[in-house]
């Protein structure tokens, strides 16, 4: 197979950035952009006169000088791809926007060889996202006709990357081994606990626990830094105009960043700015210490996320070094030293894995997991994934409610039944309403699918007795089997 | 009764010795019929067998084993017939002793179970040997070379089960059972046996053959990444040093700028004051800057060994495999093996050349570009001292600390051409280019179009060399028209 011009793609559709990985035969590489950038931004902006969009660093600047013709995140959007969103006059929706998204990175991965055409691809989305986001996703995909061969959750993606290393460093031997895939990107955090099973013939990923915060992430670390760099110098920016006021925090914002880079391998950094404010420079050290103390209560927020997960995985506090083997880090913030501190103490010393690309780590993998799809003998073993419920799976019930049956973080395959009773009068027909999420309204869930069972014999409210079965397969399929009086109903709902 | 006795003895030999007879030519018959498995055993399956079957079945290949039991047979009969049994020919005798029928058995059962037990089935058949006084019949006589027909000779099959009179023979089905668990035991701890060379070298040879094109592809192309990790590399190594000679006539520049002149008036006292301050910063900045390099580290080796040890590793494989089938599958994983630890091997000048231009960009855009903005940025902030209102000396003094800005910043910018990196060129009044600008304010202009570039807030800068197309390293920020849309 010539896979310069069958392409197998995996595709990281991030909130602020995209990239692609491409399998080349041997391993997984990522493409660049016409500029030569790894990633690219994921914002789209509507050109009027031409009717097109531009994607990308110069939609993002478009965007922000016209912030009504374009969109950034349109990620957080996916909630609800079909709704109706405007740039500028042109009506589109998230779908249509994220699809944008896609043809652009598409269209990188074809420039390089003229000729080429797309034979798979396989796109990720972050772990938590609901059934009906991974469908958006889906249509997304469709639409923009890459050939999606899948849909992989981002942290799978990410220790893809790492078993496929491993796999080449295993053989035939047999090995288990507990990792914790720790994604801390620009706004987003995700933990993943997983079991990684290594035999001669399979490689078998088991989700155990997940958890994270979709709003904390490396710009809020960047803007305390920016505080911390204002403090030292002793300057108060608020009584500037908005003009030199953003030149200020422009200029500031750059050298935190700069500074957060250098402070990830040296324990110091001396600051020099000249002219923050006209005629107003710095010069101060900051050192990792610092960074500590002024991230203190958001690393605490992810101290205790990792324990919730420990928790989830009925892993005693006492159990974690001896039994999380590794830590895969992905996202440039991981790499802070305050946070590999953290994981130290949590987890252990000597527990993380540098060899993977962390930026890049999740469409690496998912191009692996393409390749995969493509040829099964790729690995030289089966790839088996064995997750758990994301969210709380159960019914509508009277009022609006949400009954949840299978709680989330259940490990697949799970099954489990509840007896409800009808709550009107001589009813003859039921809708069965699914959904999944944690809050005790469905008007603030998901909505799974529907089950429609007519023919009911008319009884007095509360006398038909109605069994509702929910299972759930390793492939996150939800299988539902209403009985009433012997009828049976059956569904099938895509979960993830 | 004596007489009786050698009577009864001399029958008694005599039978046995038909017996003999008859089972030698059995196992003769059974052993060329198993000619085409020692054929097959010996051509591809070797190390299925033993090495002490290996001689055995040589022999039974290529007929001497047959050809030695019908010439035993053969002087036996003769012998019988004339009672001299005595002195069987010592090279038979020695001839047969390798290969017994129980080994014969062995052979088959190891090649197929079948076929041993098809050799039992043959014997258990058979009809039981008549009792005493039952009378014989005479449908399947041995045959007599001369001529002569025992009356009292059992049939020849019969015969094969009372010569080989040994009692392993006569619990045969155990004997069968025994075998196959030999077999099986056989199968998994044998010894790899010296596998035949000319299926070795015919499987080595064609995996290579393959192996060998992709690594010459593979070495062309590290060789070709070699040569841009080696010019990167060189042009790296001439940018830090240039830029070691820009930092240390900057300084000496800057070392140069005269104490602030008594006579300049208060007002603008402050404002040049902040411009020495900003210089002295710059200064630090600067003299940061070498320590900030990152070192160019080269792996030390650009070699392919994987090439030679593909080949090695094919061979030991090959020869330590059970069959040629399981030498193939593994010759393929090996191979995979090799490919991916070879192209690990490609990629390591690419990626040592990408990192060592994204270090050396990192560089630029981290600790360089910084002071070259802080140049500018004090160039701007000078030049109203050149105003006349701040009077001569200011005025001077003023010109004195430009000319400082202007030639610090002309010798960095000298040391960023060494690499291609240059200022990108904004001309205001025109719509901007958002491949190398990007907006960072926009004011009402109502007599220009949105998008028109008024002044540039951040100088940007692009990279371009011989190898590499116009690439923008940093946008440059500029101030562009947008008028309210009612206006338009």
């Amino acid at each position: 197979m010539d896979y310069s011009k069958n392409l197998v793609l995996g595709i990281d559709l991030g909130t602020t950035f995209s990239s692609v990985g491409q399998w080349n035969g041997r391993a997984a590489t990522i493409v660049e952009d016409l500029k030569g950038n790894e990633a690219t931004q994921s914002v789209v902006f509507y050109e009027e006169p031409h009717n097109t969009f531009t994607v990308g660093d110069t939609a993002y600047k478009r965007t922000l000088l016209n912030p009504p013709f374009g969109v950034i995140g349109v990620k957080r959007m996916m909630d609800d791809g079909e709704q109706t969103m405007t740039l500028g006059p042109k009506k589109t929706t998230p779908i249509e926007v994220s699809a944008e998204i896609l043809k652009r990175l598409k269209s990188d991965a074809l420039s390089k060889v003229p000729g080429s055409k797309i034979l798979s691809s396989v796109v990720t989305v972050p772990y938590y996202f609901k059934v009906h986001q991974c469908e958006s996703t889906r249509k997304a995909a469709e639409l923009a006709d890459i050939n999606c061969r899948a849909i992989l959750q981002e942290p799978i993606a990410a220790s893809i990357g790492y078993a496929w290393q491993r796999a080449q460093e295993l053989g035939a031997t047999e090995h288990t081994e507990t990792i914790l895939v720790f994604d801390l990107g620009g706004g987003t955090f995700d933990l993943t606990l997983f079991r990684l099973h290594h035999t001669a013939a399979k490689i078998r990923f088991e989700v155990l626990a997940t958890g994270g915060d979709d709003r904390l992430g490396g710009m809020d670390f960047d803007n305390r830094i920016v505080d911390l760099f204002l403090k030292r110098a002793g300057i108060n920016l608020d009584h500037l105009e908005p003009r030199p006021q953003r030149i200020a925090r422009q200029k500031l914002l750059d050298q935190a960043i700069s500074t957060k880079i250098s402070l990830t391998t040296s324990p110091i950094e001396t600051v020099t700015i000249s002219d923050i404010v006209p005629g107003q420079g710095a010069e101060f050290d900051v050192t990792q210490d610092d960074l500590q103390e002024i991230l203190a209560d958001y690393i605490k927020r992810i101290e205790d996320m990792i324990s919730e997960i420990w928790s989830v995985a009925g892993i005693q506090p006492h159990e974690v070094s001896a039994k999380v083997d590794r830590v895969i880090r992905v996202g440039g913030s991981s790499k802070l030293a305050c946070i590999r501190k953290m994981l130290d103490q949590a987890i252990g010393k000597d527990k993380i894995y540098s060899t993977i690309k962390d930026v890049t780590a999740v469409a690496q993998g998912a191009a692996i997991y393409a390749a995969y799809l493509d040829d099964p003998d790729l690995l030289g073993k089966e790839v088996e994934i064995v997750t758990r419920t994301c969210h709380a799976l159960g019914v509508e019930t009277s009022g609006g409610g949400f009954y949840a049956l299978i709680p989330a973080n259940r490990q697949a395959p799970c099954e489990i039944m509840q007896i409800f009773r009808t709550d009107a009068d001589n009813m003859t027909s039921l809708d069965i309403n699914l959904f999944q999420g944690s809050s005790k309204l469905v008007s603030d869930n998901s909505h799974v699918g529907t089950i429609k069972v007519e023919g009911l014999k008319p009884r007095p409210k509360g006398e038909t007795k109605v069994k509702i079965t929910l299972k759930v397969s390793p492939q996150q399929t939800l299988s539902v089997i209403v009985d009433i009086d012997g009828q049976r109903s059956v569904g099938n709902f895509k979960i993830a | 009764m004596a007489a009786n006795q050698n009577r009864f003895e001399e029958d008694e030999l005599k039978d046995n010795a038909y017996h003999l007879v008859a089972a030698l030519r059995a196992v003769a018959d059974a052993h060329d019929q198993m000619k085409p498995y020692a054929v097959e055993l010996l051509g591809t399956r070797t190390s299925l067998v033993e090495k002490r079957f290996a001689k055995n079945l040589r022999e039974l290949s290529d007929g001497t084993t047959t050809k030695t039991l019908i010439d035993l047979a053969n002087w036996i009969e003769g012998k019988y017939k004339t009672g001299d049994l005595t002195n069987p020919p010592e090279n038979l005798s020695a001839d047969l002793s390798p290969i017994s029928p129980e080994d014969s058995l062995m052979i088959v059962a190891e090649e197929s179970g079948d076929s041993a037990s098809s050799v039992v089935d043959q014997v258990q058949n058979t009809p039981d040997r008549p009792l005493p006084g039952e009378s014989v019949g005479h449908d399947d006589p041995l045959p007599d070379a001369s001529g002569v027909e025992c009356e009292d000779s059992p049939p020849a099959s019969t015969a094969f089960v009372e010569c080989v009179s040994d009692p392993a023979v006569l619990e045969l089905p155990t004997f069968v059972e025994d075998l196959d668990d030999k077999f099986e035991s056989t199968q998994l701890t044998t010894e790899p046996a010296a596998f035949d060379e000319s299926i070795i070298a015919g499987l080595v040879h064609d995996a290579l053959g393959e192996e060998m094109a992709e690594c010459e592809k593979d070495n062309a192309e590290t060789v070709l990444h070699i040569q841009n990790c080696e010019a990167v590399r060189q042009e790296a190594v001439r940018f830090y040093d240039q830029l070691s000679n820009s930092s240390e006539a900057s300084i000496e520049i800057l070392s140069q700028v005269p104490p602030l002149p008594e006579d300049v008036p208060d007002a603008s006292r402050v404002l040049i004051e902040s411009r020495l301050q900003s210089l002295a910063l710059i200064s630090k900045m600067i003299k940061r800057l070498e320590g900030r390099i990152v070192p160019i580290d080269l792996p030390l080796s650009w070699d392919m060994p994987a090439v030679r040890g593909t080949e090695q590793s094919l061979l030991t494989i090959a020869t330590a495999a059970e069959s040629a089938e399981v030498a193939r599958t593994r010759i393929k994983e090996d191979l995979r093996s090799a490919s991916l630890a070879r192209y690990s091997l490609v990629t390591l000048p690419k990626e040592a050349g990408k990192k060592i231009t994204k270090d050396l960009i990192d560089f630029v855009s981290r600790h360089l570009l910084p002071i070259v903005d802080s140049l500018d940025d004090g160039e701007t902030y000078a030049k109203p001292l050149l105003e006349p209102e701040h009077g001569t000396s200011t005025n001077e003094f003023a010109n004195i600390i430009l000319g400082v800005y202007g030639s610090v910043r002309k010798e960095f910018l000298l040391a960023l051409t060494t690499i291609g990196i240059t200022v990108t060129n904004v001309s205001c009044g025109t719509l901007i280019d958002y491949e190398s600008q990007e907006p960072f304010d926009s004011e009402p202009e109502s007599t220009l179009p949105d998008e028109t570039v008024l002044s540039v807030s951040r100088n940007g800068y692009q990279r371009q060399t011989e190898s590499i197309p116009q690439r923008t390293i940093r946008m440059a920020q500029v101030i562009i028209v947008k008028n309210p849309r009612s206006a338009n």
